[in-house]
């Protein structure tokens, strides 16, 4: 019969906390360059020109319709056996960014059609460059709208991390596999990971309420400028 | 009872859920089986679990089927007790949990008898013996093991096995790759992730043949290890069916058989 006991986890928490940072390392590094791609890929989908348009409308479908899982392994296998071999931890964080970065630019692409075209028309009245435009009417805009689905996305990248370990990186799946294959206590270490997690991901999200929070006192000021 | 969504109602929740996870795994726990033979025998079925992506001794074939070694004995055992096989496809530490969680009746998946596993789980005597061996590519500047041991080397295998304790013994200064699978970990060496590939000497052998000269072994054998059937601990009964089903298996001559005709050589002898 199946004796429940945690402390029999206790011989392996020295490695746990290098674990966390590795999944916090890894999602943190995701999450920040998937925002640049999103930017980036939004820019494209709701630009002018044709060719940009459909650029970013094929990364989004293309990323978007492929598992995380897939990604992983054509970043990792799939490009060493053309002789670019990239390391487990940097190809997870490539193909979390890809993955990411294709939700990011439509989330950004969804706040940036609710701008109105009377808001892009009055500020180039006001003589802003295209830049301007975008920095201090457009995006402190869209940064509001998108401030929810942005924080589901993170969550998004934190639990899609879990993935990493199929390349060997030694995140927190990883050290439960550890856990459960050394100990033979695999209920314990299921639990204990997914404990983790959901406060790691609780973490990422707390994070995201403050900078937000933070963010948004500011731009006002700047907006009202 | 009107739910309420608020912060407070969901932190609630989720401890609620917690508790009710943890509930759960106890209720779970308690419903072993006390005689295995007799719920294989009501249910028609023996549940074998086995890992997939382990060729020769057991992978999925793309329509589904497993096949292999492994699942050769499987079939053989269902025929036995008169049953139909059903198959629990698990990764390579969870031939353990399998049978402590009572999902599978055995276990067949080149799984090592080690000290430490008998201590959760009970096994068969052997029906192979198998060693350890170092693959690497045809064109690898590495001639021996000694060369291996260095951090610029990384040597891949698969997370749970028998596999790190070897690694950690043979070659402690090399850098060390974990992957889920037997064939993940082949993967890296192939796809030039890896400099070395540490695995199962006949397994290594068999894909060293059918790499038709791609591939080659470093000298030397670093493990002993017997390939037995795992059985849930604490059963007397089951496992006194199931020996003897691997002892009669094993002087009939018919694994040997069966051996060659899988593997492409003959058998190593049993001791």
């Amino acid at each position: 019969m199946y004796q429940f006991n945690l402390s029999a986890t206790k011989s392996y928490m020295e490695q746990l906390p290098w674990a966390v940072l590795t999944t916090l390392g890894l999602s943190a590094l995701a999450i920040l360059l998937s925002v640049l791609v999103g930017l980036v890929g939004s820019l494209f989908r709701t630009s002018r020109w044709w060719a940009l348009r459909f650029l970013g409308g094929a990364y989004v479908e293309v990323l978007r319709n492929i598992p995380l899982l897939i990604v992983i392994y054509l970043v990792y296998f799939g490009l060493a056996q053309i002789g670019l071999r990239i390391s487990g931890f940097s190809s997870a964080v490539i193909a979390l960014t890809l993955n990411a970065g294709a939700y990011m630019t439509e989330v950004i692409r969804g706040g940036l059609a609710a701008i109105g075209k009377g808001q892009f028309e009055a500020a180039r009245s006001q003589a802003m460059t295209p830049v301007q435009v975008y920095r201090y009417v457009v995006f402190p805009q869209v940064f509001r709208i998108i401030y929810a689905p942005f924080g589901n996305l993170c969550i998004g990248v934190v639990l899609g991390s879990a993935l990493a370990s199929i390349v060997g990186v030694e995140d927190v799946t990883s050290w439960m596999h550890t856990v459960g294959s050394n100990s033979f206590r695999y209920l314990e270490a299921f639990l204990m990971a997914g404990s983790i997690y959901l406060v790691m991901a609780q973490g990422v999200n707390l994070l995201r309420i403050g900078t937000g929070k933070y963010l948004l006192s500011h731009s006002t000021s700047a907006t009202r400028q | 009872m009107k739910l309420v969504l608020n912060r407070r109602g969901l932190a609630a929740g989720a401890a609620a859920l917690a508790l009710g996870m943890f509930a759960g795994g106890a209720a779970f726990a308690q419903s072993a089986p006390s005689n295995i033979m007799a719920e294989v025998a009501k249910r028609g079925t023996i549940r074998i679990a086995t890992i997939a992506g382990n060729p020769p001794y057991s992978s999925v074939s793309p329509s589904g089927e497993p096949q292999g070694y492994d699942v050769e004995i499987g079939k053989l055992i269902a025929a036995a007790l008169k049953v139909k096989p059903e198959w629990v496809i698990v990764d390579t530490p969870g031939r353990i949990t399998a049978l402590q969680t009572h999902r599978a009746d055995i276990t067949l998946a080149n799984f090592t008898n080690t000290i430490e596993r008998s201590t959760v789980i009970a096994f068969t005597r052997p029906y192979l013996i198998v060693g350890s061996t170092f693959m690497v590519k045809k064109e690898s500047p590495l001639q021996n093991v000694e060369q291996l041991n260095d951090p610029k080397y990384k040597v891949s295998g698969p997370r749970g096995g028998t596999f790190e304790p070897i690694a950690a013994n043979t070659v402690p200064k090399a850098t060390v790759l974990r992957f889920d699978t037997v064939q993940d970990a082949l993967l890296a060496l192939r796809s030039g992730q890896a400099d070395a590939n540490l695995g199962d000497s006949l397994q290594i052998a068999a894909t060293i043949e059918a790499s038709k000269g791609a591939m080659r072994a470093l000298p030397g054998n670093w493990s002993y290890e017997e390939i037995a059937v795992g059985l849930p601990a604490g059963d007397a009964d089951w496992f006194r069916i199931m020996d003897a089903w691997v002892r009669q298996f094993n002087g009939s001559g018919d694994n040997a058989r069966l051996f060659k005709k899988i593997f492409g050589f003959e058998m190593p002898p049993l001791q």
